[in-house]
């Protein structure tokens, strides 16, 4: 581990944007922050950064407190939301700018700059400025200033916000590439939960100044620690449950639709009677084309709505035991409904107990 | 259809070339071409020679106060524009109310007649004035010092003083829309506070301060009035030279083309301001 934030907290004009905040950055790692907007995500980007000080806690690198640092005397570079290009100097004097103001001699800053800039894909950019750059180029040059420097971490504040969405794609690799190829830890936050699935080797979800949950992106898509992970991260089917009984590896629920079975994960701590909430991909429900699907977990419902989606379509359904409650499914391809549908729309729709995961009602 | 829009945009140029023409072109010609003419008898002459430009470029007294006030006018420039800086770095980025508190600190004695302006920093400046009084009653001195006024120093400590908000604020406009977030990353590169002042501030204020530097030369060099309420017999301008040109020795040929003179450092003056209000970067962009 490299950094730690050790309860750090964090009041602004009386209100608390972060809350004993405790987080280990490990070394070399891509670790996203993920959060909505005043989730505190940006906050603890900054307390890093030295932009901001924070109230209480502590931040260690490599073991010594460095809270109160000036941002300046830190090993750690930001590469900001807008890029924060000085525009009155060329691509080639931004780059270099942080070796220079530490007074490397011009010979060796001028090799090391071209080198900075080859790696970024901008060679023979140099002489130019920065407005005369794309907003894809400009992101290159504001990560090659970060990187010259040899920062124990580079700290990324939603650099990918301003792209539009082929941009967004393309950076997203060249920036894990950069990461990877580098070694340098990369801190990067973001409120688009698609690109930190792409893009980290571990995700920690934010909410109302708080760490949600921290962990790979497998973990936090398929096993959300919470409602707000699992509504955060990306599309969920919820429904309302409550744990019957409980066997070796599985956990037989209650609920509006009948009685439903669910893998039982090594953290779950439910006991018989907790009110959980049930949630299911729309990827991981199927729909029983063929008669054979297996007698668990099986769901009379009725179509309610159709969207083609390219790759794929999204069915919306409907439950007679259950008002108000629609669950969305994709099946691939086709869009008209399936050959299964009897008549007004009825399918049987279905889901593995592997495929769900039980996260508690109450709570955030 | 487009032929009448045409002429009636024609119309209006036609207007606006004329009022620039009649209001300042036209001034402008008549004093040039007086400043080829030449008095006898208390009478202008209108007969085309170049005998005031060659009286001023050989009477080394003329020569001698040309110089005197390029140099005066650099002074003031380069006191004014470090000061200028100096207030404006420490007015940038205060909370609200201070800031425009502040700001209209610098402005209000704009308002202020240039007169008064003038006799106050005079009455402080004098014999018996505010600094002789305060320095003889806290035994700094035994008896007021006369030196402080009537002389080329006063001139300069006038100009100074009275200038000083056109150094202030072109700079203060410029410094507050430096976006924080270059101060940030320059901090975040390892840059020291001088060394973002250095790199970041002073050249992405640059315009403003070449506009400070613009309009206090412009004024400087070609104030009559300072130099005469303050200046003494030794506080001798080309502005001052001008004025008793066209007043007391009536002799308006040799002031207008003492004039012209004036216009022509005045100028220089400006399009030197320009291109370094203007910087590559910027000139790049367009």
């Amino acid at each position: 581990m490299v950094l730690r934030l050790d309860r750090v907290t964090k009041v602004y004009n009386q209100f608390t944007v972060l809350q004993e905040l405790s987080l280990d950055v490990r070394r070399g790692e891509f670790l996203t922050i993920l959060g909505p907007s005043g989730s505190g995500k940006t906050t603890v980007l900054q307390l890093i950064a030295g932009i901001a000080q924070h109230t209480s806690g502590r931040l260690l690198f490599n073991g010594k407190d460095i809270g109160r640092l000036p941002a300046s005397q830190r090993p750690f570079n930001t590469v900001f939301q807008d890029y924060a290009l000085f525009p009155h100097m060329t691509v080639a004097d931004n780059v270099g700018y942080g070796p220079r103001i530490k007074g490397m001699n011009r010979r060796d800053l001028l090799s090391l700059v071209e080198q900075a800039l080859e790696h970024v894909e901008l060679g023979g950019m140099g002489k130019r400025y920065p407005a005369q750059l794309s907003g894809g180029q400009r992101q290159r040059v504001a990560l090659a200033r970060a990187l010259i420097n040899k920062p124990s971490i580079v700290l990324l504040d939603e650099p990918l916000s301003a792209l539009d969405a082929v941009l967004r794609r393309q950076m997203q690799v060249f920036l894990k590439a950069a990461q990877r190829s580098s070694g340098v830890t990369f801190v990067f936050v973001t409120h688009d939960q698609e690109e930190a699935v792409a893009m980290s080797d571990r995700i920690c979800v934010m909410n109302g100044g708080r760490v949600e949950q921290l962990g790979t992106p497998a973990q936090i898509y398929h096993e959300p620690s919470n409602r707000f992970v699992s509504s955060f991260m990306g599309e969920t089917n919820a429904l309302s449950a409550i744990v019957w009984s409980i066997d070796n590896d599985r956990v037989v629920l209650r609920s509006a639709l009948g009685d439903l079975i669910a893998y039982k994960r090594p953290y779950y701590a439910f006991v018989p009677g907790a009110e959980v909430l049930l949630n299911v991909r729309p990827e991981s429900v199927q729909l029983d084309v063929s008669g054979g699907a297996p007698n668990t977990n099986r769901l009379v419902a009725k179509v309610v709505d159709r969207a083609f989606l390219g790759p794929n379509s999204k069915l919306t359904l409907a439950f007679p035991q259950a008002q108000n409650l629609h669950w969305d499914v994709r099946t691939l391809g086709n869009h008209e409904l399936p050959a299964a549908a009897g008549k007004a729309g009825e399918v049987t729709a279905w889901f593995r107990p592997e495929d769900c995961a039980l996260v508690p009602a109450s709570g955030s | 259809m487009s032929g009448r829009f045409s002429g009636a945009t024609l119309a209006k140029s036609a207007l606006a070339v004329a009022i620039l023409g009649v209001l300042i072109v036209l001034p402008l010609a008549v004093f040039l071409a007086h400043s080829f003419y030449r008095m006898e008898d208390r009478e202008i002459v209108r007969a085309f020679s170049f005998a005031n430009y060659a009286e001023l470029a050989s009477n080394p007294a003329y020569r001698s106060v040309f110089v005197q006030t390029l140099w005066l006018a650099l002074q003031v420039t380069f006191i004014n524009t470090v000061v200028g800086w100096i207030v404006a770095r420490a007015m940038w980025r205060r909370r609200q109310r201070l800031h425009f508190a502040l700001i209209l600190a610098v402005a209000v004695p704009l308002l202020l007649s240039y007169v008064i302006k003038i006799y106050a920093v005079r009455m402080f400046l004098g014999v018996n004035g505010l600094l002789n009084s305060t320095l003889t009653s806290l035994g700094i001195i035994d008896e007021p010092l006369g030196f402080l006024l009537f002389n080329m120093a006063a001139v300069r400590i006038t100009l100074c003083v009275v200038l000083l908000p056109y150094s202030i604020l072109p700079i203060f406009l410029t410094l507050e829309r430096v976006p924080s977030r270059l101060v940030q990353a320059a901090e975040d590169l390892g840059a020291s506070a001088t060394q973002v002042f250095w790199t970041v501030l002073f050249p992405l204020a640059l315009p403003g301060t070449a506009m400070a530097t613009t309009l206090t030369f412009v004024f400087a060099a070609g104030d009559f009035l300072i130099p005469e309420l303050v200046g003494g017999p030794n506080g001798f301008t080309l502005g001052r030279l001008i004025f008793t040109q066209f007043g007391l020795a009536y002799n308006w040929p040799f002031g207008a083309a003492l004039a012209v003179l004036l216009v022509v450092v005045t100028l220089t003056a400006v399009v030197l301001g320009q291109r370094l209000a203007q910087p590559r970067w910027q000139r790049q962009n367009a």
